[in-house]
C-alpha cells in the first residue's frame, strides 16, 4: 500500500471515530432532552382544565409521545449504523425538530431560540458541513411554514413581515459559516495527522525493511564467514596432507622412473639372452607388459603429484592478506579440483590468455571460479540429464585495458528472463533442496564487486547457455597494493 | 444493502414522518383553537357587582386560577397596562377552578388591582366570558371596547391581534362612535362542560 492510500485510510478511520463518538454524545442528548422535555411540561404545564376538571395538558401528553416518536428513528439508527451518512443526517434533522418542540413547549419563549444555535454547534462536532445544510434546510422550512400558519411561536407577533424567515435563516447562516469553516479545519487537522502518521509508519515500515535486510545479510555472512572457516581448515587441512604426499609421491615417482630405465634395459637385456630365461612362463608378455606398468604408474604418480599441486595452489589457507598472483594457474588448479563435478556431463576447456600479476584474494577468486564452474556443471546437468550427451564449459581469460577478465561458458538451460534480477540476491536458488544454498553467485558477486572493486555480469540465452563475465581491475588494484 | 432493508428504511423513515407530522399537526391544533366565549353587554352591566371607576376605562379579565395558558394572558395585560397612557382600571374575576381560585394573586405590578372570586360564574356570564383570558374592556362612559382574548394563541406572549385591538381601543377611547373590536381567546375552560 502506498503512503498516499495508508494516509487516505487513515482519514477514512479517523473520520469514522469522530463520527462515532458525536453519535454517541447525540445518543445521550436526544434521551436527555427527552427527559427534559417531559420535565419541562410536567413543570410549566401538567393539566388543562375545564372548570373544576383537569386533564393531562396536551403539551405534556406531547412531551412524552411526540418526543419519543421523534427519537425513535435517530436512535434505532444511532445505535444501528451510528457512521452512516443518512444517520448523521437524521440527527441533524432531528435535532432541529427537538427545537421547535422546546420552542412550543415554552410558549415561544424567544430565549429558547438558542437552541437551534446550540444544537449547530452540536451537530458540527460530526465535522461534517453538508449536516448544516440539512439543519438549516429543516429550520428555514420550520419557521416558513409556522410563519404562514402559526407566526407568532415563532416570531413572538401575529403579523411578521414575508421576510421574517429570511431573517432568522440569515441568522442561522451567519453562525453556519462559523461553524462549516470550524468543520473544514477540523477536517483538514485530520488530514494533516493522518499524512503525517502514513509517513510515520512509512518511514518505520522502511526502517523495519532495511533491519530485515542488514539483518539477512549479516545472518548470511556469519554462514559465509563460518563456511569460510570451515573452507578454511579443509584447506589446511588439505594443503597438509597435500605437503605430507608431495614428498613420498615425489621419490615414488622417481623411484619408478629409476625402475623404468632399470627395467628397459632389463628387458633389453633379456631379449638377447632369452635362454638364460626359459623358465620364465609367458617371457614375452612379461618383457611386453612391464615397461607398460611401469609407465602407467609413472602417469597415475604423476597425476596425483598434479592434484596434489593444484590443492596446494588452490587451498592457500595462510594467505589473508591480497598478493600478486598468475590468476590463469590458479584457474587451471581450481578446474583440477572442480573436476569432479563436471567430468560425467561436461567437457572443460581452458582459453588462457595472457594476464599480467593480478592483485587479489587468490583463495577468494578460486572459491568464485570454482563457484561458476559447478554452477556451470549443475546447468548443463540439468540439461543433459542422464541422455549420455555432454556438454561444454569454456573458461577463457583475457585482458581487456585495465582489466583481467574471466569469462565462464556453458551450455546449460540459460537463465528465465524473469529470474535474472534475482541471481544475485542471497538464497535465491533454483536448486533442488540440499544440492543449492543460493549464496553461491551472491558470494561472487560480494567478491568480485565489494572486496575487488570489479565488476560481475552475465549474458544468457534461453535454451542456448550462459555466460559469466568476471572483471579484476588489474592497475587499480596494484595501485591500491602500494 | 439488499432492496428489502431499503424498503424496509424507507417504510421506517415514512412512518416516522407520519407520526412527527401528526404531533406537530396536534401541537397546531391545539394551540390555535380558540376557546368559547358569548356576547358581552355593549353597555357595562348594571348587574354587575364589579367596581368601576366612572372616570377611567375599566378592563376586566377572567382567569382560570389552575390554567397555565393564564400566565401568558397575565403576562400580555402587563404590557398592556405598560403601553398605554390612558387611565386604566384592571379587575381580575377569577374564577374558583379546581383549586378554589382564593389563592391565585396576579403579578407584583398589578397586585393593587381588585380581584373578584367568581364563584357562580355570574360575572362570567355577564360578561360572555367562558374561557381563561377572556378580556371585556369598557370605557369610562361604560361602552364595550373589546371583548376576547389577548394572546396569538394558547399560553403562547408576545405582540398579537387581541393586544393592539385594546390598545387601540384605549387610545381612541374618546371616540365613542368605535365599534367594540373582538379577538379570539385562548386558555382553558371556566366552567364544567354542563
Amino acid at each position: 500500500m502506498t503512503e498516499r492510500a495508508r494516509a487516505a485510510e487513515l482519514l477514512v478511520d479517523a473520520r469514522e471515530r469522530v463520527y462515532a463518538r458525536t453519535s454517541r454524545m447525540f445518543l445521550g442528548l436526544f434521551v436527555g432532552q427527552w427527559l427534559f422535555a417531559i420535565a419541562l411540561a410536567a413543570v410549566t404545564s401538567p393539566y388543562a382544565f375545564e372548570g373544576s376538571t383537569r386533564s393531562v395538558h396536551l403539551h405534556l401528553q406531547l412531551a412524552i409521545f411526540l418526543g419519543g416518536a421523534i427519537n425513535v428513528l435517530p436512535c434505532a439508527l444511532l445505535v444501528a449504523r451510528p457512521s452512516w451518512w443518512l444517520t448523521r443526517h437524521c440527527v441533524a434533522a432531528v435535532q432541529m425538530l427537538w427545537s421547535a418542540l422546546l420552542i412550543v413547549l415554552t410558549g415561544g419563549r424567544i430565549e429558547t431560540h438558542f437552541h437551534v444555535f446550540g444544537s449547530l454547534a452540536f451537530i458540527a462536532f460530526y465535522r461534517d458541513w453538508k449536516l448544516l445544510v440539512t439543519a438549516t434546510i429543516v429550520v428555514s422550512i420550520d419557521h416558513l411554514a409556522r410563519g404562514v400558519w402559526w407566526p407568532d411561536s415563532v416570531y413572538g407577533i401575529a403579523n411578521p413581515e414575508w421576510w421574517r424567515f429570511l431573517e432568522h435563516a440569515a441568522w442561522v447562516t451567519f453562525e453556519d459559516v462559523v461553524l462549516v469553516w470550524g468543520c473544514v479545519r477540523g477536517v483538514s487537522d485530520l488530514r494533516e495527522t493522518a499524512d503525517r502518521t502514513a509517513e510515520i509508519e512509512h518511514a518505520k515500515g522502511r526502517v523495519v525493511a532495511i533491519v530485515d535486510e542488514r539483518t539477512r545479510e549479516l545472518r548470511a555472512s556469519i554462514e559465509q564467514l563460518a563456511r569460510a572457516k570451515k573452507l578454511e581448515s579443509i584447506g589446511r587441512l588439505a594443503a597438509g596432507v597435500a605437503h605430507e604426499i608431495n614428498t613420498p609421491i615425489q621419490f615414488v615417482g622417481d623411484s619408478i622412473d629409476f625402475v623404468g630405465h632399470a627395467v628397459g634395459e632389463l628387458v633389453a637385456a633379456a631379449s638377447r639372452r632369452r635362454d638364460a630365461f626359459a623358465g620364465v612362463d609367458d617371457l614375452e608378455f612379461v618383457l611386453a607388459e612391464l615397461p607398460r606398468a611401469l609407465a602407467r604408474a609413472g602417469e597415475g604418480v604423476e597425476r596425483v603429484a598434479s592434484i596434489v599441486r593444484s590443492m596446494k595452489v588452490f587451498a592457500h589457507p595462510d594467505r589473508t592478506e591480497m598478493a600478486h598472483v598468475d590468476l590463469n594457474a590458479a584457474i587451471e588448479s581450481t578446474t583440477v579440483i572442480a573436476r569432479n563435478e563436471y567430468r560425467y556431463v561436461a567437457d572443460l576447456e581452458l582459453q588462457l590468455g595472457e594476464l599480467p600479476p593480478v592483485c587479489c584474494h587468490v583463495g577468494e577468486i578460486n572459491q568464485v571460479v570454482l563457484n561458476m564452474v559447478v554452477n556451470a556443471a549443475h546447468a548443463i546437468e540439468s540439461v543433459v540429464g542422464a541422455s549420455g550427451s555432454r556438454g561444454r564449459i569454456v573458461v577463457a581469460t583475457f585482458r581487456d585495458r585495465g582489466d583481467a577478465c574471466i569469462d565462464i561458458t556453458d551450455t546449460g538451460a540459460g537463465i528465465p528472463a524473469d529470474l535474472r534480477d534475482k541471481v544475485f540476491d542471497p538464497f535465491f536458488t533454483t536448486k533442488p533442496a540440499g544440492k543449492g544454498t543460493g549464496q553461491g553467485l551472491a558470494m561472487a558477486h560480494a567478491v568480485v564487486v565489494e572486496k575487488h572493486r570489479g565488476s560481475l555480469s552475465f549474458d544468457s540465452e534461453l535454451g542456448a547457455g550462459t555466460t559469466f563475465h568476471i572483471r579484476i581491475p588489474v592497475v587499480e588494484q596494484l595501485e591500491v597494493a602500494a | 444493502m439488499g432492496s428489502f432493508a431499503r424498503g424496509a428504511i424507507a417504510f421506517a423513515v415514512a412512518a416516522w414522518c407520519g407520526a412527527v407530522g401528526f404531533g406537530v399537526h396536534a401541537i397546531y391544533a391545539y394551540s390555535t383553537t380558540p376557546g368559547a366565549r358569548g356576547d358581552a353587554e355593549a353597555r357595562w352591566p348594571a348587574a354587575s357587582a364589579l367596581p368601576r371607576d366612572p372616570g377611567a376605562a375599566t378592563l376586566v379579565m377572567f382567569v382560570h386560577p389552575d390554567c397555565p395558558c393564564t400566565s401568558a394572558s397575565v403576562a400580555e395585560l402587563l404590557e398592556i397596562t405598560r403601553a398605554t397612557t390612558a387611565r386604566l382600571q384592571v379587575v381580575f374575576v377569577v374564577a374558583p377552578g379546581a383549586s378554589g381560585g382564593g389563592d391565585w394573586t396576579p403579578p407584583a405590578e398589578l397586585a393593587r388591582s381588585p380581584r373578584v372570586l367568581d364563584l357562580d360564574a355570574r360575572e362570567a356570564r355577564l360578561f360572555g366570558a367562558q374561557t381563561s383570558g377572556h378580556v371585556v374592556l369598557y370605557d369610562a362612559a361604560g361602552r364595550l371596547r373589546f371583548a376576547g382574548g389577548i394572546t396569538g394563541s394558547r399560553g403562547h406572549t408576545g405582540d398579537n391581534i387581541g393586544r393592539q385591538a385594546v390598545l387601540g381601543a384605549l387610545a381612541d377611547a374618546s371616540n365613542a362612535a368605535s365599534a367594540a373590536a373582538s379577538h379570539d381567546v385562548f386558555g382553558c375552560a371556566l366552567e364544567d362542560e354542563p
